[in-house]
């Protein structure tokens, strides 16, 4: 029994090795020495508290796209529009923020939070709908869906909501009784970390622990079981894929509210695409999601400080990040064969 | 009036060619059995390369040859991860197109520090057929068209032909049906699976050089703009059949060069951007609406 873990770890500290094998020649074929280059990242996502408390922020949109992938897909349904679900509900949450005001500053978050969700929610509602009632494939649907999004919110903000004092196509800016507080001084990091980890948390205890879970988990694994035993499969598919979206659609309102305290243009470089490979990385498991976060967040914060001091410039965490999900993906399978063995 | 229509007419033919090219290798793998969600990043490494070889050689051929080289070499990484170690088909198709995502634009910067486009005179073209007869119709609307739009109108009928009347074809057919039945005629699924794949991978290389060699003359990110998707719907739509995807992706290219007529209008051009899109949902629905009624006649 022990031995027989102690394999297993020894087997992933070597893939590890391999991945990081790899990693290196890709930075050393970019004409970078690879130890400094890691250094470079290391410093700039782990150096001192700022980066640290920066990679932590960027952890927030990664983690909740993440799982936005993740709780469809133990439903059996893929979810490919988390950025487009992210994009509709940091608008939401703008919209709230910059119109109305209920009076006290913890309802005015509630509520702006709750509508970015619902406004994610949404986009995932139409291809949900159209997948179990037409079995409309819902990858080219929620895939088409983040074009119609991005295009529709840069109509709300180049038009009827820009504000004009600003030469850049964004909204004006919330009400401050809207903004998520910074904990610290001369550092974005704010309570929003806490609350996207708690969402993360919560549906984590859904799926071990409650009834829910277990049918959401069934549908995915099993769904001819499920069905004979009396589960609604096609309504637990749609109805984890609105958690999705609601998912997505609250990272974005946790950016608006947290951060960038208006919409704005170029306001995603790609979460919801990053959160998706977190979540084929994690095999859609909520803890590891959490920890691949932190690598992805220090990736992307680290790689703006290579770019800074060599010629590497930062798209390389993208490259990293992928290359590391197909080793990772290869290494899961042989290793599930040889263990079957 | 009639130039308006010409130019509709004309920019559809120009648009459909990477679509139709795109669906029609991934026709094949649709039939091996996996639903080839990795078109997009195949298109997109295709239309970097293309430009690379062309920029470096001076022949667009040369760049048409090493857009396909890169997009099968990707198609194979594909084929290993799904056909050789069964993996999840969505789970690496998307790994694979965000991987080259990152990785043109990677390269891109590299080169050009500092830009997001891969743009220089020395690229060249891909020539159109060039034949004038004198006659407006025929010079307009039947000659003057990029050689590789003639290559997938040729490819149609090839891949019917391949698909219907031959052995390989009738293999194919039985792979994504009835693997087992293949394989109790001795035949291997995997084996079957990599021509598919490799063929896919030339196609969908076709289809990138198409577009930044003869739509644009340039690379720039994310330039596919879901095209792959789009192609992936055209080949659920018509279910594979090749007669049906030359139909759909010229719909679909109309819709495209609809798109980029609008764009210059008085409509906010987002709106204008997002018609291709929303139009592939729409038709998608039509489509399975339609399916829908005759599963209940039946």
């Amino acid at each position: 029994m022990f031995s027989n873990t102690l394999k297993k770890i020894t087997i992933w500290v070597f893939f590890i090795l391999i991945i990081l094998a790899v990693w290196a020649v890709i930075i050393a074929i970019s004409g970078e020495n690879p130890f400094s280059a890691f250094g470079y990242i290391l410093e700039g996502s782990l150096g001192d508290t700022g980066y640290f408390l920066s990679t932590l922020n960027k952890m927030v949109p990664i983690m909740l796209t993440a799982l936005a992938v993740a709780i469809p897909s133990w439903a059996g349904i893929w979810n490919i529009g988390g950025e487009g679900q992210l994009l509709l509900g940091g608008f939401g949450a703008a919209l709230i923020g910059f119109s109305i005001n209920l009076g006290s500053s913890f309802l005015n978050i509630l509520f702006a939070l709750i509508v970015s969700a619902l406004f994610g929610l949404v986009w995932a509602l139409w291809p949900g709908y159209l997948k179990i009632k037409l079995n409309v494939d819902e990858v080219v649907t929620t895939l088409m869906g983040n074009y119609i999004a991005s295009y529709f919110v840069l109509f709300l903000i180049n038009y009827p909501f820009r504000d004009h004092s600003s030469p850049m196509a964004q909204t004006k800016y919330i009400d401050s009784s809207f903004q998520i507080p910074y904990m610290f001084r001369g550092s974005q990091f704010s309570y929003t970390f806490f609350i996207a980890l708690g969402v993360v948390f919560i549906f984590y205890f859904i799926i071990r622990k409650f009834k829910f879970g277990y049918e959401i988990r069934m549908t995915g694994s099993n769904p001819d079981f499920s069905k004979m035993s009396g589960i609604k499969t096609k309504k637990i598919k749609l109805v984890s894929m609105l958690m999705g979206g609601a998912v997505a659609g609250l990272a974005g309102g946790l950016l608006v509210l947290g951060m960038n305290h208006r919409m704005m243009q170029s306001f995603s470089p790609g979460f919801g695409f990053t959160g998706l490979l977190v979540c084929l990385l994690a095999f859609n498991n909520p803890i590891l999601i959490v920890f691949i976060s932190f690598i992805f967040a220090m990736l992307q914060t680290g790689s703006v400080n290579l770019e800074l001091f060599s010629n590497v410039p930062a798209e390389i965490s993208g490259l990293l990040q992928a290359v590391m999900v197909l080793f990772v993906s290869a290494f899961k399978i042989i290793s599930m064969r040889k263990g079957g063995k | 009036m009639f130039d308006e229509i010409t130019t509709l007419y004309t920019t559809t033919i120009r648009m459909a060619t990477p679509i139709l090219l795109a669906s029609l290798g991934g026709a094949l793998t649709y039939y091996a059995g996996i639903v080839n969600v990795a078109m997009e990043g195949l298109m997109l490494i295709s239309a970097f390369f293309s430009v690379v070889f062309s920029f470096m050689t001076g022949n667009a051929f040369l760049g048409i040859l090493g857009g396909m080289a890169a997009s099968v070499i990707f198609s194979l990484i594909y084929t290993f991860f799904v056909s050789g170690l069964k993996a999840n088909n969505f789970a690496i198709g998307f790994a694979l197109n965000i991987l080259v995502s990152s990785l043109t634009i990677f390269l891109t910067r590299v080169m050009f520090v500092g830009q997001n486009v891969f743009n220089s005179p020395k690229i060249v073209a891909i020539p159109s057929l060039d034949i004038h007869t004198g006659i407006y119709f025929i010079d307009n609307y039947i000659l003057n068209f990029s050689v590789l739009t003639y290559v997938a109108i040729f490819l149609v009928f090839l891949f019917s032909f391949i698909i219907y009347k031959t052995t390989y074809g009738l293999h194919l057919r039985v792979c994504g049906e009835k693997p087992k039945a293949l394989v109790a005629g001795g035949i291997k699924v995997g084996y079957v699976q990599l021509i598919a794949s490799i063929l896919c991978g030339c196609l969908c290389g076709l289809a990138g050089s198409q577009l930044s060699l003869y739509n644009v003359r340039m690379f720039s990110r994310d330039m596919t703009g879901g095209r792959g998707f789009v192609a992936l719907a055209v080949i659920l739509i018509a279910r594979g059949k090749p007669k049906y995807m030359i139909l759909i992706s010229f719909l679909f290219g109309f819709f495209d060069s609809l798109s980029l007529k609008l764009q210059n209008q008085a409509i906010p051009p987002q709106f204008a951007l997002m018609l291709p899109y929303v139009m592939s949902v729409v038709v998608m629905l039509v489509f399975y609406l339609k399916d829908k009624k005759k599963l209940e006649t039946v």
